[in-house]
């Protein structure tokens, strides 16, 4: 995703008009790269800053390969994304449609794609 | 007075000693009976239920999970790994259930078939997922890889103390067996589980013996039947806490 941060949102109906200086609207759809951001600020804050000070968190990034996370680290951050999200962001519905193997593949990217779907319906 | 379930935030550390992590699923307010998973030792969490059966089971029920103690985010005391200390923390993640179910892998099975036992009239179902019966003993290898891969070094530096510098190797294996005469114990309805290419299949003849067959299941899959099976297990496992399909009426159903 390398939009430019201007750009407006798609054409979701009723939506209002895009301004360029809205920065915090909390009921609206975040903004290209701010769940990435997001989601990579709360593993730091899961798995300790000191770990990922050397990693350049981004779309691509693996959670097991790259981050070494333990499926329990993964549960912390789902908790933390859920608290930060609130009950518009399903994870239980989202996890009982996976399969293992799409959680030891899971990306930051993807997650920050399923959170984007469910905020912007 | 604790809260109700479903005013707890989702996942939540409760407080005592040790501290344990707990998580909930689904909502507490359909009137269906609760269901608290264990898993199994060492490389077990609550998220391995989590990850597999959970979400699933949680479409039908409430549930309750939590990493028990020494494992995930629970807190590891050096000594105290003894089935009656596991019997305390899950008195503790279960003080604000009147009645509930209980799904246990492994080790998780053990402490699950103990507390059907020891409290009859508050477990109304209980489902043992490749539970070691009747002394074959669980292989206890202290570093088991999580199923989500294995360690590298960037996870060994931060997890560098693990159960090998407990007294839960020791305590386990200082543990009765649990066995036919626990299972039959047990007075609420059981459904026991088994991994076809487990090393703990030969329990699936105790406790066809202890409970008849059609309380005993085997499913294509190893000792992480949870893994191998996820889909048929949790079928399985809603299937055996609907009201409608107990055991007892399986044979009317054909």
């Amino acid at each position: 995703m390398t939009q430019p941060h201007t750009s407006p949102p798609s054409s979701r109906p009723g939506a209002p008009p895009a301004t360029t200086a809205d920065a915090a609207d909390p009921s609206g759809e975040p903004r290209p790269g701010e769940v990435v951001a997001t989601v990579a600020q709360l593993v730091g804050e899961v798995i300790g800053e000191e770990y990922v000070a050397d990693l350049d968190i981004g779309p691509d990034t693996s959670f097991s390969d790259d981050l070494e996370m333990e499926s329990i680290e993964f549960v912390a951050l789902a908790e933390a994304l859920q608290l930060r999200f609130g009950e518009r962001v399903d994870f239980v519905a989202w996890l009982a449609e996976l399969e293992l193997d799409d959680l030891i593949d899971m990306t930051v990217g993807r997650v920050a794609a399923f959170i984007e779907d469910c905020l912007s319906r | 007075m604790s809260p109700p379930a479903d005013t707890v935030p989702p996942g939540a550390a409760l407080d005592g000693t040790p501290s344990l992590h707990v998580r909930r699923m689904g909502r507490a307010d359909g009137g269906a009976l609760p269901v608290v998973m264990l898993h199994g030792a060492v490389s077990g969490s609550l998220a391995s239920w989590w990850m597999t059966c959970a979400p699933r089971v949680a479409r039908a029920h409430p549930v309750v999970l939590y990493d028990l103690r020494g494992h995930g985010l629970s807190e590891r005391p050096a000594t105290g790994y003894r089935l009656r200390d596991h019997l305390d923390d899950l008195a503790r993640v279960t003080a604000h259930l009147d009645a509930f179910a209980l799904v246990g892998h492994s080790l998780g099975g053990w402490i699950s078939v103990e507390a059907a036992r020891a409290w009859p009239d508050r477990v109304a179902a209980l489902v043992g997922v490749d539970v070691p019966l009747g002394g074959i003993r669980p292989e206890l290898s202290l570093d088991e890889p999580d199923p989500v891969g294995a360690p590298g070094a960037r996870r060994r530096r931060r997890h560098p103390i693990r159960l090998s510098h407990t007294s839960f190797r020791a305590d386990l294996e200082a543990e009765t067996q649990v066995d036919a005469r626990s299972l039959a114990g047990v007075r609420c309805p059981t459904l026991m589980t088994f991994g076809r290419h487990s090393p703990f299949l030969a329990g699936a003849e105790i406790a066809t013996a202890a409970l008849g067959a059609p309380a005993v299941r085997v499913f294509d899959g190893g000792h992480a039947l949870h893994l191998d099976a996820t889909d048929q297990l949790s079928a399985a496992i809603v299937e055996f806490l609907s009201p409608t399909t107990a055991p007892t009426d399986e044979a009317s159903r054909g």
